[in-house]
């Protein structure tokens, strides 16, 4: 039985005043309760205006703390809301499903305890970086991986496709408690990248813009650069593809064998008596 | 709302206002003037500063292991709640 209480997480997009979609400021300025986290101080002023009663997430946040515990903080105090009998906004910058397990979270436990729970996409950095950096993720295909879950496991890259790395300022950090990792960390992670790419291709670091008054960061660089350029928690690693895609030639025979019964066929039928 | 956060409002509704028309908008607010020469050199870390914005924000909610820890060392009597002298990122 549905109990009374619900939750929708949405999407702000990135730009302040620019990506908010219909749908999410009704979320918004219907709730009883809404909560709030986003990546830009002005951003969450804005929100503030919109509703002065929202609750920012932020100081969830602190170094030393385990993020695990952040994330389940977080959650949980939108999810107390919840059980209260409230509907509740948990409002997330960009896309609230794309690298975002606190929503996902929240919105997989209100339901398992019977709530209506939805999300409403938005524009993601993901979305930012395909139109200022000019990319389509379908002419070669596209990647995307945390950065630390690429060090910490065994991945296969593959150099012909984009490759976009999230979370890249934190890269290696296994204690899930620091706000940055330093150079040492950033050659491991190029040690995992030089495996599929040579020291001087170029790479990007990016930004989307967050205000309609600055301009996203497209740094470009060698990848070898990575090591001691300033990458921050809002910094996107996009890495291009750094070989021509190889034909499959044994599946493309297998595919012409296919055709050619196919066109067989329908010559055969073509030519039978009615 | 306030008229420098109505303004990015409208200006992010607004993809083609020139430089000049960008000047323009900016002058013709009434605002406190070191608000106005924020705006006019697009610096929202004066910005943010002079509105009393949050001086750092943390922008990730994702972790590359789905594991989640059970221990919470940080949170002394353990209600989930960041206790308020444990907020040093909030202004």
């Amino acid at each position: 039985m549905q109990q009374q209480g619900s939750l929708a997480c949405v999407g702000l997009g990135m730009m302040l005043g620019a990506h908010l979609g219909p749908r999410a400021r009704s979320h918004i300025e219907r709730a009883d309760v809404v909560f709030v986290l986003v990546s830009d101080p002005l951003v969450e002023l804005w929100l503030q205006e919109l509703r002065v009663d929202a609750r920012s997430l932020q100081p969830y946040y602190m170094e030393g703390k385990l993020r695990q515990d952040t994330y389940r903080e977080m959650v949980e105090a939108m999810l107390d809301e919840v059980r209260n009998g409230r509907s509740v906004c948990g409002v997330f910058y960009g896309h609230p499903g794309v690298f975002a397990v606190v929503p996902h979270r929240a919105i997989e436990r209100a339901r398992e305890e019977g709530f209506s729970a939805t999300m409403e996409p938005g524009i993601s950095a993901e979305d930012c970086l395909y139109a200022d950096l000019g990319i389509d993720p379908g002419t070669f295909g596209c990647q995307h991986y945390e950065a630390s879950q690429l060090m910490f496991y065994q991945r296969r890259i593959d150099p012909s496709a984009f490759l976009v790395l999230w979370q890249v300022g934190v890269a290696g950090d296994r204690s899930f408690s620091r706000f940055a990792t330093g150079a040492e960390y950033r050659r491991l992670l190029l040690a995992v990248l030089a495996q599929d790419y040579p020291l001087t291709h170029e790479v990007i670091a990016y930004e989307a813009a967050t205000l309609p008054i600055t301009t996203p960061r497209m740094q470009r660089m060698p990848l070898s650069g990575i090591v001691d350029a300033k990458l921050s928690l809002q910094t996107t690693l996009v890495i291009p593809p750094a070989c021509a895609m190889q034909a499959n030639q044994a599946m493309l025979d297998r595919l012409a064998e296919l055709d050619a019964r196919a066109a067989s066929g329908t010559a055969a039928s073509v030519l039978q008596p009615a | 709302m306030s008229q420098i956060i109505q303004f990015l409002v409208a200006a992010g509704r607004e993809p083609a206002l020139s430089p000049s028309g960008y000047a323009t908008a900016v002058a013709a607010l009434e605002i406190p003037d070191a608000q106005r020469q924020a705006l006019l050199e697009r610096d929202p870390a004066a910005l943010n500063a002079l509105l009393g914005g949050r001086a750092r924000m943390i922008c990730m909610i994702n972790a590359p292991d789905e594991e989640e820890h059970e221990t919470n060392p940080d949170d002394g009597d353990g209600d989930g709640v960041p206790d308020d002298d444990q907020q040093p990122l909030q202004n």
